[in-house]
């Protein structure tokens, strides 16, 4: 042993060992010397009393490592119990001068270090068989003096010995409890609970502790402890008198019961010994006060309800059963109330002759086998197979639950079996607007559709592309059914949101020149239709913002829509007929708030683009009547809407920081001009009736310009003025000479 | 939502965003806002006028200050990158 | 790939590499791999108290992983070219 610096090579004889003794067993050194050993001070004399006993060998025996008797040091646990099967008893009968306390050492049992879960396996077997004429069931509990108070354990120990053949274990164990003197002695009868509850009663009585069962330490201490041996003082210090009072009374108590339980003994379930197993449960040390006040408790309960267990046996208790159903099933109880038929009869009787009625009554009612009318037995038997039937009929009518799903107290409890799972999540079906064709509740549309919509029209015409490139013949219909044009199932329509966003409007010229002509004029159509929902155009109105200025990101995005979508528009609006740009008007004036639309840089700037158009064509070219009607009908109604709203077309003067900022109004003028062009002169009247003010103003903001941006205010007042046929300087206004 | 949502994979959500302005958290507490111009499946990234935002924790401090760099355009490297969403 | 033809269009194209150690390196991008490395040309450092002195050096060559971003130039990017060459997955 190399180790921790054991240096094996210094003589081991070296020291004395009394030696190291000194300074031990002086009372001065402990300052707990009086708690510990009490006011008495007695000397403790660790010699052995017994010098004929060895504790060394006793410890060497095979029940001091859990073996069983009989065995040899080698511990073969093989070996049945020599003492259940009439073995020789290897029992010592104690030379200490304790007498009154061998008649409850166990006679068969001797070397029994068995653990508690041994000692139950023990208790199965041991049922089943006769007690072993030695066997002492007087078992009785600790004394009540033993635990602290708090524990009160007589009373719930009493059930444990009712049980004969419980086994010899414990509670034989539990009066050994008293005498561990004389256990020790005897080590070879000694159960291996006892050494452990024997070292743990002096420690309650001297260290007046609170203490868990002994039991619970007796799993966990096997080996025995030395200092309880015999000689603790002598026997009149012995603080066990109390112990042996108690003890005897309750060993006469339990004489009593045991007899019963002898003959019911081979009735008994196995229930008890399961109860009895839970009745060992007692306290543990490691739980509080109150937890084990409540261990308590329960296992008295428990042992109440025990008290009375294994009265009847199976049988009987079937009868009653049995027969409390017939009484109820019965439809005439009284039909087979014994009872009250004797009773009948004995009124009856009491004119006739009675014994005789009685006597056939009786006999009549009874189902021994001398007479009788029918055996009590089979009636009530049948008579509980219709009361099944009629349970059963009254379950099968119940209404089920239509729904796996039960109310408990905290909620719905949901059981499900093999058929039916239980269902995990309930999912309610909320009513989802349906794809309808025609009026229906419509879909919402939401952002990642759109730019899902949208990137995917633009892969199909990245694809259409590809294929025209390489001279590969394509079909547009993918473009065009996912451009949703004609989807009407959402509440705005799709294409219409994808002008919003910028790559949206970056790809309108490039999908039009890869539609038919139908098709591009279907969605010129629903653009003119919805332009107030166009977000572009939308956002273009001075109205929408507090400050009645519009954000510098919506007119750049603006113009993205003037460089992209409005080129595209003009080349087409360019190339159509009348009648088609006269019914786009029609279209527009009819879907849309056109004062609304009016007030919008985009909405201004695509009407004067339709308007201009029609006026261009009427004039270049001829055209019909009807046309000629359908248009002017149309400028009456375009009027008709913006008719002394005229001036909300400006947007209203804005200072910035005291500065007036002069934004591009040219668009308005524009319009006003290409409006008075198509107009009448009543309409022209009117136009400058509403706009005088502007008219004047826009004089007075060209001269507060100055040079070339107030040369281009009088332009572009001109472009209007010029039109009916006046001109403006930056003084006044001039009829307008050619 | 129907038969609307496109997307068929994690990507393609990003793809729907290019063009827009997208917010991106980046390893060492960086954020970056730009508008997406090219990704692709180890999301590398090109954005345009972007803004690069640094988090930094003064020692001792509770607070953290930021900093801000602004670049024209710019390709990110997609092993930096946590997650990409909308601003 | 689509990043790798993405920086074959920006050779000889001046850029401004920084590194995930927080270098700065301003060059010329001469070369470019599948893996995003990068050669870069006539160099010179942003911030001199973060880098190792690279004042000595000329040309180097860049592992790919190690770069954080690349600065470019607006003007060297098609920007509608590029976000097509995106949806399609390569260029």
């Amino acid at each position: 042993m190399s180790f921790f610096g054991f240096d094996a090579t210094r003589p081991t004889e070296e020291y004395d060992f009394e030696e190291t003794y000194d300074g031990l067993g002086e009372r001065n050194t402990d300052a707990l010397n009086d708690e510990t050993f009490g006011e008495s001070q007695k000397e403790f004399s660790f010699a052995q009393a017994n010098p004929n006993v060895s504790y060394a060998q006793a410890a060497a025996e095979p029940q001091a490592r859990g073996g069983r008797p009989g065995e040899g040091a080698r511990g073969d646990d093989l070996q049945p119990m020599a003492s259940l099967w009439g073995g020789e008893p290897q029992f010592h009968p104690p030379p200490q001068p304790f007498p009154q306390f061998q008649q409850f050492q166990q006679p068969q049992q001797d070397k029994k270090f068995l653990s508690l879960e041994e000692i139950e396996a023990q208790m199965a077997p041991q049922f089943q068989q006769n007690f072993p004429p030695n066997f002492n069931p007087n078992m009785f509990p600790p004394p009540p003096g033993y635990f602290p108070p708090g524990m009160n354990f007589p009373p719930g120990f009493a059930p444990q010995f009712q049980h004969p053949g419980f086994f010899q274990g414990p509670p034989q164990a539990q009066p050994q409890q008293v005498q561990p003197q004389v256990q020790v002695q005897v080590q070879p009868q000694v159960q291996a609970q006892v050494q452990p509850q024997a070292q743990v009663q002096p420690q309650v009585q001297v260290q007046a502790q609170p203490q868990s069962q002994p039991q619970s330490q007796e799993i966990e201490k096997v080996k025995p402890d030395l200092s309880q041996f015999p000689v603790l003082g002598d026997k009149a210090g012995y603080p066990r008198g109390h112990e042996h009072e108690g003890v005897d009374e309750l060993e006469g108590h339990e004489h009593a019961r045991t007899d019963e339980h002898e003959e019911h003994e081979n009735n008994h379930s196995h229930d008890h010994s399961h109860a009895h197993s839970h009745a060992h449960e007692y306290a543990h040390p490691d739980l509080s006060p109150e937890e084990q006040s409540r261990l308590v408790a329960r296992s008295q309960k428990v042992q109440r309800i025990m008290k009375y267990s294994g009265i009847m046996n199976p049988r009987d208790k079937d009868f009653v059963t049995r027969f409390q159903l017939s009484q109820i099933v019965t439809d005439d109880p009284y039909n087979e109330d014994f009872y009250f038929q004797i009773y009948k009869a004995l009124r009856r009787v009491y004119n006739n002759q009675p014994l005789n009625l009685i006597a056939q009554a009786y006999l009549e009612h009874s189902g021994h086998r001398l007479g009788g009318k029918y055996k009590r037995a089979d009636v009530a038997l049948q008579r509980m197979q219709q009361q099944v039937q009629k349970a059963v009929t009254v379950a099968r009518e119940r209404p089920k639950l239509t729904q796996f799903a039960r109310e408990g107290a905290l909620g719905k409890i949901s059981i499900g079996n093999g058929q039916k799972p239980r269902q995990q999540l309930e999912i309610t079906q909320v009513a989802t607007p349906k794809r309808t064709d025609a009026s229906g509740t419509l879909k919402p549309v939401s952002r990642r559709f759109v730019l899902g919509a949208l990137e995917r029209v633009i892969a199909n015409i990245l694809a259409l592309e590809g294929a025209h490139r390489e001279g590969k013949p394509a079909v547009s219909d993918d473009l065009w059914a996912s451009m949703h044009v004609l989807d009407q199932s959402y509440q705005v329509n799709p294409f219409i949101e994808m002008l919003s966003y910028e790559k949206g409007l970056k790809m309108f010229p490039r999908i039009f020149p890869l539609l038919s002509r139908e098709q591009r004029l279907t969605v010129v159509t629903l653009l003119f239709a919805n332009l107030q929902h166009v977000q572009v155009v939308a956002r273009g109105s001075y109205r929408a913002y507090a400050d009645a200025r519009v954000p510098r990101d919506v007119l750049t995005h603006i113009e993205l829509f003037q460089v992209t979508a409005m080129k595209v528009l003009l080349v087409f609006l360019s190339e159509a007929k009348f009648s088609e740009i006269v019914g786009l008007l029609a279209i527009l004036v009819s879907s849309n708030n056109v004062a609304f639309v009016s007030t919008t840089r985009l909405g201004l700037a695509l009407i004067t683009l339709l308007i201009s158009r029609a006026e261009l064509i009427k004039q270049e070219f001829k055209i019909s009547a009807t046309d000629l009607a359908m248009w002017s009908s149309v400028y009456d109604d375009l009027f008709g809407c913006l008719e002394s709203r005229l001036a909300w077309i400006f947007p209203p003067a804005v200072t910035v920081d005291g500065e007036p900022v002069f934004e591009d109004d040219s668009y308005t003028w524009q319009f006003l001009a290409s409006l008075a062009l198509s107009g009448k002169l009543n309409h022209q009247r009117i136009l400058v009736d509403e706009i005088r003010d502007e008219i004047f103003g826009s004089m007075s903001k060209a001269k507060a310009q100055g040079g070339d941006a107030g040369a281009r205010t009088i332009l572009n007042l001109n472009l209007f003025l010029n039109v009916i046929g006046l001109n403006a300087t930056y003084d006044e206004i001039t009829e307008l000479k050619n | 939502m129907s038969e609307s949502d496109y997307s068929a994979e994690p990507l393609d959500l990003i793809k729907l965003n290019l063009d827009e302005q997208v917010y991106i958290k980046l390893r060492g507490a960086r954020e970056m806002v730009g508008k997406l111009q090219a990704y692709d499946s180890h999301c590398n990234m090109v954005l345009s006028d972007a803004t690069e935002t640094i988090f930094e924790v003064k020692d001792n401090e509770a607070n953290t200050r930021s900093v801000s760099k602004k670049s024209e355009m710019i390709f990110v490297r997609g092993d930096s990158v946590i997650l990409v969403t909308n601003p | 790939m689509l990043f790798f033809s993405f920086f074959k269009t920006l050779v000889d194209q001046e850029v401004t590499v920084e590194l995930k150690n927080d270098i700065s390196i301003t060059g010329t991008l001469k070369s470019v791999d599948q893996f995003l490395n990068l050669k870069l040309d006539n160099i010179t450092c942003n911030n001199d108290t973060k880098y190792p002195h690279l004042i000595a050096v000329r040309n180097l060559f860049i592992r790919g992983s190690t770069v954080r971003y690349v600065h470019l130039k607006k003007e060297s990017v098609d920007t509608n070219l590029l976000q097509d060459a995106a949806r399609r997955g390569m260029l």
